[in-house]
């Protein structure tokens, strides 16, 4: 769609008045051509690439060099930190102090860590300073791979400041983490959309991204761990039920929020969905964690997250191939499965395209 | 000279006009939506559409190996393979059907690339052939071809080429290397060459005629694995340091280490090639995915060489020479961007 047409449309759903038509094109008169300016995802790639090899390399010499003294890594960590925080100030859209900032903040973050580790003060002491600390840079570092690290790093904290609390076997914990970080990325990506306005998503979505991989590779670690994330016969656990209702509640809560935005609820087609996703979540009782990359997927799209998409995929085939691998089930079990849910997937979606085609008839 | 009202709308444009107070939150909203930014109806339903689809292919063709992999004693051997073929024929017989240009003709024409696979793996489970598993992939490959080649779809090559690595890896492993010790930096040259080869090939044929080859970036995609290998391969060499060498001769036998060093020689100059290569290619063909590739791989061997040879001191050195190389890149190709952007204006 055209710039002028996006405008005539926007005034004719009543959105934009007449009179702001003509400023709105003047905006964008002004803004022609600024687009260019804007970096493409390869060289952006690049950039980030470097970071982290800067990061490595000075890794590499400051542990060198200290390795006797690790206390000394909390007042060098402090100091890079402070540095990467500077630079990342004074110079936002230089090629070369960007990229360095990225990775004194990385390497910061590494040495506070193992700084604050290294003091050995109460646990719980030790676990809150580091997320305040992380905390602080997801604030106040203007970088997206700065703030993901940040979020990560807090994430999983949180997991060992939970353990270190409360007796929770690691299976445990690991699902009930998945159970509550999973509708935290939703609750982030979801975030009212004049957030973007208000630049509050340039840190709502790398916190996003970072609870979302901690919550996967959370399930990851419990499917290798105990195989809980595919569970069979277990049906009396505890663990079971968190985690299954609580990802099958954010997908249905998901798809109440899509039929309400974009559909209506007399429509049979949107019945007919609802049904189908019930069948999968039944049919996909014995891989529960299929539905976290599923309920991804649908996130993904809902916010128009072309990476986030990508990452849900990558996921959804690794636990489709660990399930291979789930002890509990024979092999015949777990391919009868998947081939009935694939051939309900196959069958549904012809019934839904059949009530489509129908529709656009009757319209 | 296209102006500002006639360029495509993009998300950027909605957030300029909602930060200029334009648009309330329901407006934004929608605007998102008429650029594309967010799904409206027709959007959900192609995407439930296709995500369905996709999804129970993938879940059926996943189910049906496992069930090879079950190898159900209960079904006589010839009977299995049967199924299979029969799975093979109705697949390709619904691809025919629905037509290779349409998305769920290719697909399902994918899916039975796929169950070729399968039913060699099984021919071999029944029959207990003996045979190498590097015929298997070489076999699968050699019969995915022809349907790639009617398919005019480049993930089926893709496919294909994945086999033919595949292959290559085993057949040297299992064929050569039993009867000559082969180094590893001998693989990583075949490697190389095989994807490099292929690239050459496959951008010669979408230049004369064969466009469909470019979908997906796929001759850019093999000059990546074939640089990749290259790249391997200088990291590799880098690990072998002379002044070590009569420690490694011991170990290794002087006339690999020996060979070690002549494949990676051969290696480096074919590696200097390449990158002159992608260079002049990816400013002519104004490919920036190849010049980032080409950039990131010089970064890549830069550091693995301070990290083998050399002094901490040095290493503050590589940092430097690092950031200077991705500062210097990133403005290059910047720039290269922005006058490739005024020349098409």
């Amino acid at each position: 769609m055209k710039r002028t047409e996006l405008l005539q449309q926007l005034q004719l759903e009543g959105f934009l008045s007449l009179e702001q038509v003509e400023p709105s094109a003047a905006l964008f008169e002004r803004a022609a051509g600024s687009d260019s300016h804007e970096t493409p995802i390869y060289i952006r790639l690049l950039a980030g690439a470097s970071a982290w090899l800067i990061t490595s390399l000075l890794f590499y010499l400051i542990n060198d060099l200290f390795l006797l003294s690790r206390s000394v890594a909390l007042v060098i960590g402090s100091i890079s930190t402070v540095s990467a925080v500077a630079l990342a100030f004074l110079f936002q859209k230089n090629s070369f102090f960007k990229p360095l900032s990225i990775a004194l903040a990385l390497l910061g973050q590494y040495l506070v860590v193992v700084g604050i580790f290294d003091l050995r003060l109460n646990q719980h002491v030790s676990y809150a300073l580091i997320i305040g600390y992380e905390l602080f840079l997801l604030c106040i570092f203007p970088a997206f791979l700065v703030r993901f690290v940040a979020t990560a790093i807090s994430a999983v904290c949180a997991i060992f400041w939970l353990m270190a609390s409360f007796p929770f076997s690691y299976d445990t914990l690991f699902n009930l983490l998945v159970a509550l970080y999973m509708p935290l990325v939703w609750l982030l990506f979801s975030f009212d959309s004049l957030s973007i306005v208000r630049r509050i998503d340039q840190i709502t979505r790398p916190a996003g991204y970072a609870l979302a991989v901690v919550a996967h590779i959370a399930l990851l670690v419990s499917i290798l761990v105990g195989m809980l994330g595919h569970i069979a016969l277990v049906y009396t656990q505890f663990e079971f039920w968190i985690l299954y209702l609580s990802l099958f509640a954010l997908i249905l809560w998901q798809l109440v929020t899509i039929v309400d935005s974009s559909f209506a609820w007399s429509d049979l087609w949107v019945w007919v969905l609802l049904v189908l996703f019930i069948l999968v979540c039944v049919a996909a009782s014995q891989m529960p964690a299929l539905l976290a990359p599923l309920s991804l997927l649908l996130l993904a799209k809902q916010r128009g997250e072309t990476i986030l998409f990508y990452l849900a995929c990558v996921f959804l085939l690794l636990f489709l191939g660990l399930y291979y691998y789930n002890l509990d089930l024979t092999l015949l079990t777990k391919s009868l499965t998947l081939l009935g849910t694939g051939a309900l997937l196959l069958g549904l979606r012809s019934v839904l395209r059949y009530l489509s085609a129908e529709r656009e008839v009757l319209s | 000279m296209e102006t500002g009202h006639e360029q495509e709308a993009t998300p950027a444009d909605v957030v300029r006009l909602a930060k200029a107070g334009h648009l309330n939150r329901a407006g934004l909203e929608r605007a998102y939506s008429l650029v594309g930014k967010l799904p409206d109806r027709s959007s959900w339903e192609r995407f439930f559409d296709r995500a369905l689809l996709l999804l129970g292919s993938l879940f059926c063709l996943v189910g049906l190996i496992f069930l090879a992999a079950y190898n159900w004693n209960d079904i006589p051997g010839l009977l299995k393979i049967a199924l299979v073929a029969l799975l093979l024929c109705i697949l390709t017989i619904a691809a025919l059907q629905r037509g290779l240009d349409s998305m769920l003709g290719r697909l399902l024409l994918g899916c039975a690339a796929v169950v070729i696979g399968v039913l060699f793996a099984v021919y071999g489970q029944v029959y207990q052939t003996g045979a190498d598993s590097y015929l298997l992939f070489l076999s699968w490959m050699l019969f995915v071809i022809p349907w790639a080649c009617v398919a005019r779809w480049s993930p089926l090559w893709m496919l294909v080429m994945l086999l033919a690595n595949v292959s290559c890896c085993f057949w040297l492993a299992q064929v050569i290397s039993p009867s000559v010790d082969i180094p590893f930096s001998f693989y990583l040259l075949c490697l190389g060459v095989i994807n490099i080869l292929c690239f050459f090939v496959a951008d010669l044929l979408a230049e004369s005629g064969f466009s469909w080859l470019r979908a997906y970036r796929f001759p850019s995609l093999l000059f990546g694995v074939g640089l990749f290998c290259f790249t391997l391969l200088m990291i590799r060499w880098f690990d072998f340091p002379l002044s070590e060498a009569p420690q490694l001769y011991s170990q290794r036998g002087s006339r690999l280490v020996l060979e070690e060093h002549g494949i990676s020689l051969i290696g480096t100059l074919a590696y200097l090639g390449l990158l002159v290569f992608g260079f002049y290619y990816g400013r002519e063909q104004r490919n920036l995915f190849m010049l980032s590739l080409a950039i990131l791989s010089i970064i890549a061997v830069s550091t693995g060489f301070s990290f083998a040879r050399l002094e901490r001191i040095a290493v503050v050195a590589s940092i430097v020479v690092i950031l200077a190389e991705s500062a210097f890149a990133i403005s290059w190709l910047r720039k290269t961007v922005s006058s490739w952007e005024q020349a098409l204006i």
